[in-house]
């Protein structure tokens, strides 16, 4: 505070000398104005509000961008139609493929957008179930929006009742880790009462316009339409040529692939010389720098048309880079260099980084790029981005989320302390968390929802040489999910006593 | 000096090159102190959150005809803030000269942000009668740590005028503090 008003001080000398005489009047002046400052922190809910609409702004301005549509248009273009049939499919698919990918489409869209439903919408967050909803609407997790939008406060279906394993029969039997970590952060306040847990609505369900042209379309004589009400699930579209890429999309999980067709690799090179697979692994040397990974990923989402708006900064997944360098000299030689890097886009919800559990990076748009040609060999994990919302009861208890990541994070490594040894484990410093989402998975009856829970990312400070430890500890703020894992948890203090 | 001169530099320009992410960055980088430029200047939470998305919409708008070179992007950010908050008041109050909330009596926020409001009334002695644009030097300069140059560039003005501005608000406060006191001690005397 002084050096800030000293400076002011001697900017306002420069231009006024005689304010000099009244320093001694001045400072506390300035010191008062300085106090006054608004400290008042913006509301976080608002904050992430105003960003959705900012991100979907951006969205709705790309009306002349390339399409996904394009990309699959190119990415056909020359392949040999067997069959006039068969033309006539493909050219449906396309044709239907390229509307509803489209930002314009009103099916499979990449834009997040997320839609509020009661408190406890999704059943109890114990991520088992064993016929455990008593009396619930829903049967199953593929349920509409539209259901869950209207489903009334406090509701949404689900009787709770018995056939929940006991907790303590859940933790798998693990080795005893070597890592003790301790939690040299700033102290956590936790106030609020409740976390917004948010679920994925994964697919479009059925396609209508699929549908009902294969019920009425004969394939060489066999009748679709015999084998009753067909749906389309998966599609997969193989390009050829070299430039070939194949498309998968699932759409019940809401889930495109994109991957280059390999003719250099395997079975299917036929000049030896230039397989792959006979090739030595690409050398450090040959590692091109970061920027230019991620420049060969940006341009190829670019050229295609794929939303980012839901991602964040794309960062260089280098957990070869982390192992590389914990190998000895004399052993690098040796060391398998990667033939394609991933460049990753983290997903943001709410404004919030998504972590995985036990992941060495957050989760997200994963793109591979080539290290020797810098061709983009792979896209995974574009999803569609709807989600629901519901409101869960938080843990308030900022001690037992500490203790909780002292353990290595929920679900993760149970350190039990009985054997007194903790001083022969190495010890990992854990900093001041940031708020994100813990992506998990609830599997109930037979399908499985895809959570994302609020969470603090405990960042680890420093890994132990030779370690290859997750980034970050990451422990969600949910109180169901606390109470199922750590039942009775102590501080780690009182369990080594 | 902003800091982050450079990564907004890159973020703009990636901006251009169509990675739309990149005004995300932006906006998660100034959110809060825009917000707290604009509840400075209007004391409401909601109107403040309401004025600030008007001011990051329309920014995203524009933000394709910005130009690096006539200036960094935090001046830009707030200048359109700092518009946005007198369009605001002129459209409500059209026949008035008004430019923000300092010169609408009792229209704090009192129920609410409590703390903060105890906070600004202690100095509201002092700025409440400056003029807008004065409150707006000491804002950006003592509560947002903007640089004159930055300053200079928000409010149309040259950075040796800012300056001047500052020094003459703080030589008036320090004579209205005079005058203060001597009223008080006059009235112990009496």
């Amino acid at each position: 505070m002084t050096h800030d008003i000293k400076n002011i001080l001697s900017d306002l000398y420069q231009i006024d000398p005689s304010l000099r005489e009244h320093e001694v009047k001045l400072q506390p002046l300035i010191s008062e104005l300085l106090e006054a400052r608004s400290d008042l922190a913006i509301n976080p809910a608002f904050r992430n509000r105003l960003r959705m609409i900012l991100m979907n702004k951006i969205r709705d301005q790309k009306v002349a961008k390339p399409s996904l549509g394009r990309f699959f248009a190119a990415g056909l273009a020359g392949r040999s139609m067997y069959t006039m049939a068969g033309a006539l499919v493909l050219i449906l698919v396309v044709a239907v493929s390229v509307t509803i990918l489209n930002r314009g489409g009103t099916q499979f869209a990449f834009e997040q957008d997320i839609v509020k439903s009661g408190n406890n919408a999704f059943g109890p967050l114990t991520l088992v179930s064993e016929g455990g909803r008593g009396g619930g609407q829903e049967t199953s997790g593929q349920k509409s929006l539209d259901t869950v939008a209207t489903a009334p406060s406090g509701t949404g279906g689900y009787g709770g009742g018995g056939g929940m394993t006991k907790p303590s029969s859940l933790i798998y039997p693990v080795p005893q880790p070597s890592y003790a970590f301790n939690y040299a952060g700033d102290p956590i306040s936790l106030t609020d009462k409740s976390v917004e847990v948010l679920r994925r609505v994964k697919g479009v369900g059925s396609m209508p316009a699929f549908d009902s042209f294969l019920g009425a379309f004969d394939v060489s004589g066999i009748n679709l339409n015999s084998f009753g009400a067909s749906k389309i699930q998966n599609l997969v579209l193989a390009g050829g040529g070299d430039d070939g890429y194949t498309i998968t999309i699932d759409f019940f999980e809401g889930f495109i692939g994109i991957s280059k067709t390999v003719f250099d690799w395997g079975p299917r090179c036929m000049a030896p010389e230039k397989c792959l697979d006979n090739q030595p692994s690409p050398t450090i040397n040959q590692m091109p720098a970061d920027e230019k990974l991620i420049n060969a990923a940006n341009k190829f989402l670019k050229e295609h048309g794929i939303e980012t708006s839901a991602y964040g900064t794309p960062i260089i997944q280098d957990d070869w880079g982390v192992a590389y360098e914990q190998t000895s000299p004399e052993q690098r030689a040796m060391f398998y260099i990667p033939d394609a890097i991933t460049v990753l886009y983290p997903l943001v919800l709410n404004g919030q980084t998504v972590y995985e559990q036990g992941g060495m990076f957050p989760m997200g748009l994963q793109v591979q790029v080539s290290v020797r040609n810098l061709i983009v060999t792979g896209v995974w994990n574009m999803t569609l981005q709807r989600y629901e919302s519901s409101q869960y009861e938080a843990e308030t208890d900022s001690a037992k989320i500490i203790s909780a990541a002292e353990r290595g994070g929920w679900g993760g490594y149970v350190i039990m302390a009985e054997d007194g040894h903790t001083s022969q484990r190495s010890q990992v410093a854990l900093g001041t968390p940031s708020r994100g989402y813990l992506r998990m998975w609830n599997y109930n009856d037979g399908s499985n929802d895809e959570l994302y829970v609020p969470a603090l990312a405990f960042p680890v400070l420093k890994a132990p040489a030779g370690s290859y430890l997750p980034r970050y500890i990451v422990i969600p703020l949910a109180k169901d999910l606390m109470t199922q894992q750590y039942p009775d948890i102590m501080p780690m203090k009182g369990v080594a006593e | 000096m902003n800091e982050y001169a450079d990564a907004d530099f890159s973020a703009v320009r990636r901006f251009h090159d169509g990675a739309s992410e990149a005004f995300g960055e932006l906006y998660d980088r100034y959110a809060e102190g825009i917000f707290r430029f604009v509840y400075a200047k209007t004391r409401h939470r909601e109107t403040a959150e309401d004025l600030t998305s008007h001011a990051f919409i329309k920014a995203l708008e524009h933000l394709p005809s910005f130009k690096s070179e006539l200036g960094g992007f935090r001046a830009w950010l707030y200048r359109i803030a700092r518009n946005t908050i007198i369009d605001h008041y002129r459209t409500s109050r059209p026949t008035s000269d008004i430019e923000d909330a300092w010169d609408i009596a009792g229209n704090s926020d009192t129920a609410k942000e409590i703390e903060t409001q105890i906070a600004l009334r202690k100095v509201e002695k002092y700025l409440k009668d400056l003029t807008a644009e004065q409150r707006d030097v000491v804002f950006l300069r003592l509560w947002q740590d903007l640089s004159y140059a930055e300053i200079a560039q928000i409010l149309g003005k040259s950075e040796a005028s800012c300056k001047m501005m500052l020094s003459r608000v703080l030589s008036k406060i320090r004579k209205d503090v005079l005058v203060m006191l001597l009223i008080g001690l006059g009235r112990v005397i009496n």
